[in-house]
């Protein structure tokens, strides 16, 4: 069960959960139980909107074996506070124009969401919304990742994200030549 | 959808044990390269990163994503147009001599990469001389433009063509050719050569080559006269003859 974060949020899901079977148990990879709004999930994620259509729910927790609970945790916070926050008509455009630049920008209340977490943490709501087709925090976090980056050399780029370089000297020193517009104010 | 989340291989455990972007699929890297926009400059520099960089950002699929069709500017990026020389009655010409620029005109196409608006070639290249003021055309080919300076001058037999560079601004003054019955032109640039291994130190290959066909008046000989300006050429005009009736 969700434990120390958005205790109201969490208190109210069990309060209609009681109430109707209006949401669905997901299970992490660890073995922790969420809960979380049928509604919201089927409307946020395409397969758990998929799973919920299919029957496959498992009341005693839908295992995803993918996401761990950390990540999970985050992915139903996310749910929570959309349901509270945006009307679908605009998320549903949003996920339409997914696929074409440019991107819907993120809402303050989104920001807000992305910006607290860790880089460990961010990097797995990425993978785990990719997995659940939720496109709109798909947008979000990879927005938040792209904007870790604005501003920065590439090789402070490669420090954030701690990536080796794997170029010779000669080999950058030749895209550098190829790219030399890219490079005029610097 | 079950399986196939799971990494094998240290190298890739390591990198996601560090929460590292190295450690995404393919797919959701490219997802935050293409959200780097509206920084277009920005972007392509982040391909210094490392080589899985480079690659989805030299990916075809991944550019044409981010920069769809519909916003490329055209290919065709225009025409160029001979003035016309004023004509006899006066208030004609007397119109025409308020207009002094009488270079050839560029009509750029929708979308042209050259901007919206109507031009003159002299605002591509630097004409201190005055040499494309009564310059006549003769070809076009990607950019470059080949002109015939002094159409009218005295001893029309002698050709003294020009080529400008609309892309580099350059204008060069080839050798006086001296021909006779001139019918045909052609340019070529360096990119139709094949190989082209010689740059010039800003990168703008500025080679071409120039084919005249013409035909001799009383021997019906065929001539083509062809100037190259290959580093291993001698820089002057080069010529073929064979006889009428091949």
């Amino acid at each position: 069960m969700e434990v120390d974060k958005g205790k109201g949020e969490a208190e109210e899901t069990r309060k209609v959960a009681e109430a109707d079977r209006d949401t669905v148990t997901l299970k992490s990879s660890d073995g922790k139980l969420f809960e979380v709004s049928k509604e919201a999930a089927a409307r946020l994620s395409t397969v758990l909107a998929g799973m919920i259509a299919g029957g496959s729910i498992d009341d005693n927790g839908t295992d995803l074996k993918q996401i761990g609970s950390e990540a999970l945790e985050n992915v139903v916070d996310y749910c929570n506070k959309h349901a509270n926050s945006i009307p679908s008509a605009a998320l549903i455009s949003s996920s339409i124009s997914f696929n074409t630049a440019p991107f819907k920008e993120p809402e303050e209340w989104e920001r807000k969401f992305v910006d607290r977490l860790s880089h460990d943490a961010l990097f797995d709501l990425v993978e785990a919304a990719n997995f659940l087709g939720m496109e709109r925090l798909l947008d979000v976090t990879c927005h938040k990742i792209s904007e870790m980056m604005k501003g920065k050399s590439p090789d402070q780029i490669r420090e954030v994200f701690n990536i080796k370089n794997d170029y010779t000297k000669e080999e950058l020193e030749e895209i550098r030549q190829e790219l030399a517009w890219a490079f005029y104010d610097d | 959808m079950g399986s196939g989340g799971e990494m094998p291989g240290t190298e890739a455990a390591a990198a996601a044990a560090a929460g590292c972007i190295q450690a995404l699929p393919e797919d959701l890297l490219a997802e935050i390269l293409a959200r780097v926009p509206p920084d277009v400059a920005f972007l392509f520099r982040c391909a210094l990163v490392c080589k899985r960089w480079r690659r989805h950002l030299a990916d075809p699929a991944f550019l044409r994503r981010l920069f769809p069709e519909s916003g490329r500017p055209s290919l065709l990026l225009g025409f160029l147009v001979r003035r016309r020389r004023p004509s006899a009655t006066s208030w004609r010409r007397r119109i025409a001599g308020l207009f002094m620029n009488r270079a050839p005109a560029f009509v750029p196409a929708p979308r042209s990469a050259l901007g919206p608006r109507r031009r003159f070639l002299t605002s591509f290249v630097r004409d201190d001389a005055g040499l494309l003021q009564k310059a006549e055309l003769l070809a076009e080919r990607d950019g470059l433009v080949l002109l015939r300076v002094f159409p009218r001058a005295v001893g029309r037999k002698m050709y003294s063509l020009c080529v400008c560079s609309l892309l580099t601004g350059k204008v060069d003054v080839l050798p006086p050719l001296d021909a006779e019955g001139v019918g045909g032109y052609a340019i070529l640039p360096s990119s139709n050569l094949g190989a082209a291994p010689h740059h010039p130190a800003d990168r703008y290959s500025n080679l071409f080559q120039v084919f005249l066909i013409s035909v001799h008046r009383s021997s019906k000989q065929l001539n083509v006269h062809s100037f190259s300006t290959a580093a291993t050429s001698l820089q002057n005009w080069g010529t073929k003859s064979s006889n009428g009736d091949a």
